[in-house]
Parts: C-alpha cells; structure tokens; sequence
C-alpha cells in the first residue's frame, strides 16, 4: 500500500487547503477591492476609485464604501458615486452560481459630483452624435420663422420652380413647333396652284361633249388632274395633322403652366414649414425640447440596462466560437427556481441639486418567470414640495419588456429653468411652482406616456430680438399659469411628442394674426411673381396660338377644296348633258316625224 | 520554474517510474483544461498529493494545459452546450440539478462540464501517448540528443547543475516531492 500512498501527500493537501483559506480571509477585501475596480473600470471606461472593501463571512456581506466612478465624458466630474454599498449575499447559492442579494443598500448616491483630481479615462467614446440633437432642431426653429423666410428674388430665380420650368418647356414647344410648320408650310401647295387645279376642273366643266369619245376624254383629264393633285393634298392632311399635335401639345403645356404656380406655393409652403406655422409649434419649441431630455435620459437607462435583459433565449446565442469563451450556467427545473441574478430588496439614498431621493425596490432580476414577480421601484422626495413615481417591470422568457408607472410631482418650487436660448429668443423660467402627474408604459422601446403639468405662479425672464419672438416673449411673460399636456408615443430613440398648452390658447389671437399677416404678405409676392412668369410665357403663346389657329383654318379651307375637286361630278354632269343632248336630238327627231305624219 | 522543469528532465532521465510520471500528465491535462478552483479539480489534487505520482510533471501539465485550455475555450465551451442543452439529456441533468454537489460542482456550467468531460475522455488516451513518448525518449532521444554541442554547452549551465542536484537524489522513486 505504501507503495502508491504517500500519507504525507494528505497532510500537505490539508496545509495548503488551510493556507488557501488563511489567505482568503486575510487579503478577500483586498483582493475584493481589486477585482471591483478593475470590473468597474473596464465597465465604465474610466478611473474608478474604491476607499475600502469590507466583507463579513457569516452571513456574507461585501461593502463597498467611498466608491467614485469618473465620467468620461467629464473626467473632472464623477458618473456617479456612494458613500457605501453594502450587499448582503446567499453563499450557498453563489456556490452554485447565482447571485441572490438579501438587501442591497446604497446611501448618498450622487450623480456628477466634482471630483478632487480628474479622474484617467480609458475608453474613447467611439459614438459620435448623429445628426442634429433636438436641443439644435428646436433652437433652430424659431430663426426660420423670423429670419429665414426666403428671399422672394432669390426664390422667384430659382430654377426648380415648376412655374419657370414649365414656362421654359412652353417656349421650347412654341419653337420646336414653329420650325416645324414653318417646314411644311413651304411644302404646301399655294393658292394659285390650288387655283389652277379649279380652273382646270372648272375647263372640264365647259368642254363641248358631242358624243361618248369626249366623255372618255373627260374622264381621263379629270383623272390626271386628281393624280396630280393627290400629292398635295396628302401634305395638306399632314400639315393638318401636324398642326392639331402641336395645339394640343401647347394647350397641354399651357395648363400645365397655368397650374404650376399654385403647385410651387405648396412645395415652398412644405420647404419653409410655412403650413406648420402654428402656436402648437411655439409649445413645441418652448417645452418640447426638455420632454425630448426625459425620454432621451429614458433611452440611455434603457440602453444600460438592456444588454442585462436577454431573456432566455438570447443567453443560448453565446455559442459563437470567439478566441476565448467563458462559457454559462444552464440552469434546470427545480422546486424552488431562483433567477441567476436577484436583489430581493433594494435601497437608494441619492443626493441631487432638488434634494435627497429615495429609491426602494425589491424583485430586481432579468428573468421574472422564475418566481413570477415583477420588479417593482418606487422613487420619492420631500425636499422640495413632494416627489413620487411608482414603476414595475418585467421581462418575459422570450426577452419582451413590459413596464409601467406613474409619476405624480406637488408644490414643487422650480427655480432659474432655462426653457430656450437661441439668437432670437432666450427663454428662462425665473421662478413657478410646479405640479404634474403623468402616466408611462413600455413594451420594450416602445413608450406611451401621458403627463400633465401646470406651471403656476410664473415669472420669466429672457429676451427677444425680432417681432414675432418679442410676441411670444410677451405673451409668456404675461401668463401667470400654464399647463402642459405632453403625449409621447412611439420608439423610445424617435418618439413622437404631442404637446397642448394653454399657451396656444393665449397666443392664437395676437400671434396668428402677426404670422398669418407676415405669410400673407410673402405669398403675395411670391405668387404675384410666378403669376408674371406664367403671364409673359402665356402671352408669348398667345400670338403663336394665333397663328396655329389660322393656319389650322387655311388648312381646313385647303382640305375642303382638294376634297370638292376630288369629289366633284364633272364627268356625270358632262355625261348627263350629252344624254340631255341626245335626247333633245331624238325629240326634235320624233316630232319632226309627227308632224309630217299629222301635220 | 526552472526548478521544476528540472525535475521533470531529471526524471524523465532517470529511473522514475514512467507510468507515475504519465499519470501524472494525464491528471495534470485533467485540471489544467478546467478552471482550477472547481471541485473536481480539488479531489484530482487531493488524489495527486496522495497517490504516488510525480509532482513536478503534474505541475508543469497543469501550467501547460491551462494555456491550451485557454487558447481551445470555445470549443470546451462548445462542448459543454452541446450536453447541457442535448433536450435527450435533459431529464438527467434536471435529476443531477436536484443534487447541491452538482451545482457546487458546477457541472451545470458550460465551460466546466465540458472542459470534465473532455478531460475525462481524453486523459486515458494522453497518458498512454506519454508513456510511450517517455519510454521513446530515454530510449533514443535522450542518447540522440545528449550527442549535440548545444546540449554538452548546456551541461555546463546553471541549470544543469540544478537538475543535477535532483537527478544526484532521484527522490520520486521514494515518495517524496
């Protein structure tokens, strides 16, 4: 037996086991503490600074305390940071790979506290603002109002316009058309051809006819005579063709002309947003661009958290074969299912300029099937006036997201908001007390939301610099309250906002009619110069149109009569005199005859 | 390190019994490809301290075959999702979940399992390759190689003398470390 045990190898196992665990238990915090770091470093992409790690053993409890996570964004500033975190976790079944935290509990949260040196950054952040920001839409609205309507000259000038287009095809057609009647009116045969060809007709007309030779010989000249003009009047056809393909074609360009005006105010109407022009928009601009800020804060949440929210099926996609591979715990039916990741309880203290909040949860995991609960957050602040919002949310085995809530704000003092601030207007709320309560859904990035908020007690302060933004100004300046009704739907990353206020109510009176008087004067001149544009190219038609028309009539004239020539009776009539003749003969014959016979 | 790799020429070299050191490999290929502080790989090394084979050797294969487990992770991951999830295999593994020892084990992780069930596999095939290679090396390469100038400039080395002082002490042949 000796020979394949060595029984010292046992004891030396149980010396390093105890060694292991000594080592454990003396550097675990310390270790604890690197390990957070450097998670949370290669999470955040910038200096994180941890003061102490704490860990209790029975039952196990990490604390976190004095942690400061630099923004990278600002590296003076920090993302976020705590006085202490402390977590107390199930061992048991973090042996078995899941991490159920009993209570989890943060105090003095803070977001964007100034930090005592910069803090390094170690990511660059790749993600470049696409576009404009709303901020920069909303701010670029108001100038267009007031300052960028067009230049009537410029516009008139401009090359694109259906009026000045069709005006120029119009031309075109009058010249292409022209040349080409030009071209066939030398072709046509003249009047004194037309003439002769009557002459000779008529010359048949006039033959002495003795017998049926001459008839014959008639016939004959009639008929040379129809050969001969054949020819022309084939072309007199053409021409008439011609000239009714050309009226029709200038008549068509002409009332395509006569229409384009109209069409161009509309395509300058959507171009400068001129239709839009509403009151509805100035709440838009006003408030629009701080609803824009709460559902893009709702995005970034949204977008921090989501790659935690795989449900079930998504953690199966890990099979990609990539250099290295950690792999995943699978987990099986069990009596008592446990998500992998869960905080029974939860609670937040967050500092903030507007007072201390805070925030309690409880069932917080990323797979709610397990035990069927939702997630539930409750945030609420007294410090100034009273501040609450209710949510729960869930996520479903397939990874649908589903949350709701509500919002309800009271007696809130708000002070120095700055509403908007652009070259023509600066909007600042100097002092109001705000309510509102409102109401959220998500089903993943899809957000509907309907809130309420009434500004009472307002004063503003801000300046204007032209006279449409000195009205607003006023107009704002002079409301004592004002209520919002803000509805967001739509994609959390381009949601739709429809915002009513009893701005628009106060505004509809002064403001419209100032828009509507400014707009009615720029359509004026607008339209009075496409309105010329369309006169002169229809007045150059006119005298062109003339002259189709009495070409158009020369020709139907000309038609006429290589149509009586070729259709005239000559031959009969001369047939018919000749009968007339021979039967006057053999009249005369017979009573001769009588009147010897009687006589 | 180089104490250790001493110790293993030196036994390789010398009168070691080469199926301690195979062994040795093949339980050292066995922790190595999983991660170390899983508990399979505790009652491996509990076994190793105590059965007689050769530590050195055991060490050094669970040094090299942590690289290559590294370097082959997806594919032992691979495995591993392929047992865990076989939907044949399910109604077992839900009878193992049912075991605290399973899941302490973690041989419902992707990573582990496969990482047990290839080493498991492929322990008995790698401990007869190094049986034979050992026996081949003491046989010709040993004598193939000690014929090159590099070699005789080598035993003139630091090292040499190290692995001198274990091979002067061929103490594998007697249980000790």
């Amino acid at each position: 037996m000796a020979r394949f045990i060595r029984w010292q190898g046992m004891a030396a196992f149980f010396i390093i086991s105890a060694l292991i665990i000594v080592f454990c238990y003396l550097f675990a915090e310390s270790l604890a503490k690197s390990a957070i770091v450097s998670a949370s470093e290669s999470a955040f992409g910038a200096e994180v600074n941890i003061a102490d790690v704490e860990l209790g053993f029975s039952p196990l409890q990490i604390s976190v305390i004095g942690m400061q996570v630099t923004d990278k964004e600002m590296p003076a500033h920090n993302l976020f940071s705590f006085q202490r975190a402390t977590a107390g976790v199930d061992v048991w079944e973090y042996l078995f790979g899941k991490v159920i935290i009993d209570e989890l509990t943060v105090s003095q949260l803070a977001l964007s506290t100034v930090r005592e040196k910069p803090g390094e950054v170690y990511i660059d952040d790749e993600t470049v603002e696409e576009g404009e920001s709303f901020s920069d839409k909303a701010k670029g609205m108001l100038p267009e109002v007031d300052m960028e309507l067009p230049d009537v000259k410029t516009l008139l000038n401009d090359s694109n316009l259906l009026t000045v287009k069709a005006a120029t095809q119009l031309q075109e057609s009058y010249k292409t058309e022209q040349v080409k009647i030009k071209a066939l009116k030398e072709k046509l045969p003249s009047k004194d051809k037309l003439k002769s060809y009557q002459d000779k007709v008529k010359a048949l007309g006039k033959m002495e006819v003795k017998t049926l030779a001459d008839i014959e010989k008639i016939k004959t000249a009639f008929d040379d005579i129809k050969a001969e003009f054949k020819a022309d009047q084939a072309l007199v056809k053409s021409a008439k063709q011609q000239v009714i393909d050309s009226k029709n074609l200038l008549a068509q360009q002409a009332l395509d002309l006569k229409s384009a005006p109209g069409k161009d105010w509309q395509v300058i109407e959507d171009k400068y947003q001129l239709d839009s022009l509403d009151t509805e928009d100035f709440a838009h601009i006003l408030f629009g661009e701080a609803a824009r800020g709460y559902t893009q804060k709702a995005l970034w949440a949204y977008e921090q958290v989501s790659p935690f929210l795989g449900g079930s099926d998504s953690e199966e996609e890990i099979v990609d074969v990539k250099t290295h591979a950690e792999g995943r715990f699978i987990y099986f039916d069990e009596e008592n299912p446990l998500p992998s990741v869960l905080v029974k309880k939860l609670f937040f203290s967050i500092l903030s300029a507007e007072g201390d909040i805070e925030v309690t949860g409880s069932e917080l995991t990323h797979q709610h099937w397990y035990r069927g609960k939702n997630s539930l957050i409750n945030v609420s602040s007294v410090s100034n006036g009273e501040f609450t919002l209710t949510s729960q949310f869930n996520l479903t085995e397939s990874g649908d997201f589903n949350a709701d809530g509500e919002w309800l704000i009271n007696d809130r003092t708000l002070e120095d908001a700055e509403l908007t601030s652009n070259n023509t207007l600066s909007l600042t709320l100097s002092e109001a007390q705000f309510d509102g309560k409102g109401i959220f859904n998500f089903k993943n990035t899809n957000v509907e939301s309907m809130n309420n908020i009434s500004l009472s007690q307002a004063s503003y302060q801000g300046e204007a610099s032209s006279k449409v933004t000195e009205l607003l100004l006023d107009t704002v300046k002079s409301l004592d309250k004002l209520t919002l009704d803000v509805g967001i739907t739509g994609e959390l990353d381009k949601p739709n906002f429809s915002i009513a206020s009893s701005l628009n109510d106060a505004l509809t009176g002064a403001f419209t009619q100032q828009v509507a008087g400014k707009l009615g004067e720029f359509k004026e001149k607008v339209n009075k110069g496409l309105n010329e544009k369309l006169a002169s190219a229809l007045k150059l038609g006119d005298s062109q149109t003339a002259e189709l028309l009495d070409l158009e009539a020369l020709l139907t004239d000309t038609d006429k009569a290589f149509e009586d020539l070729q259709n005239s009776d000559i031959v009969k009539q001369q047939q018919q005199k000749l009968e007339d003749k021979v039967k006057d003969k053999a009249k005369d014959k017979l009573k001769g005859k009588l009147g010897d016979l009687f006589g | 390190m180089l104490t250790l790799l001493a110790k293993l020429l030196s036994a390789l070299n010398g009168d070691s019994s080469i199926r301690q050191i195979a062994l040795a490999i093949a339980l050292g290929f066995l922790v190595g490809l999983s991660p170390i502080f899983t508990l399979h790989n505790i009652v491996i090394i509990f076994f190793v301290l105590l059965v007689r084979v050769h530590l050195g050797s055991f060490i050094l294969a669970v040094g090299f075959f942590s690289g290559v487990s590294y370097l082959l992770s997806p594919y032992i991951v691979q495995v591993g999702e392929f047992i865990l999830t076989k939907p044949e295999l399910n109604d077992f593994f839900t009878m193992l979940y049912q075991f605290g020892i399973f899941k302490l084990a973690h041989w419902h992780h992707t990573y582990v399992l496969g990482a047990f069930v290839l080493g498991t596999l492929l322990c008995i095939p790698v401990y007869f390759i190094s049986k034979i290679i050992i026996e081949k090396y003491r046989v010709h390469i040993m004598t193939f190689f000690a014929k090159f100038r590099i070699v005789q400039a080598l035993k003139a080395s630091k090292f040499y003398s190290l692995y001198n002082t274990f091979s002067g002490d061929s103490s594998l042949t007697k249980g000790a470390l």
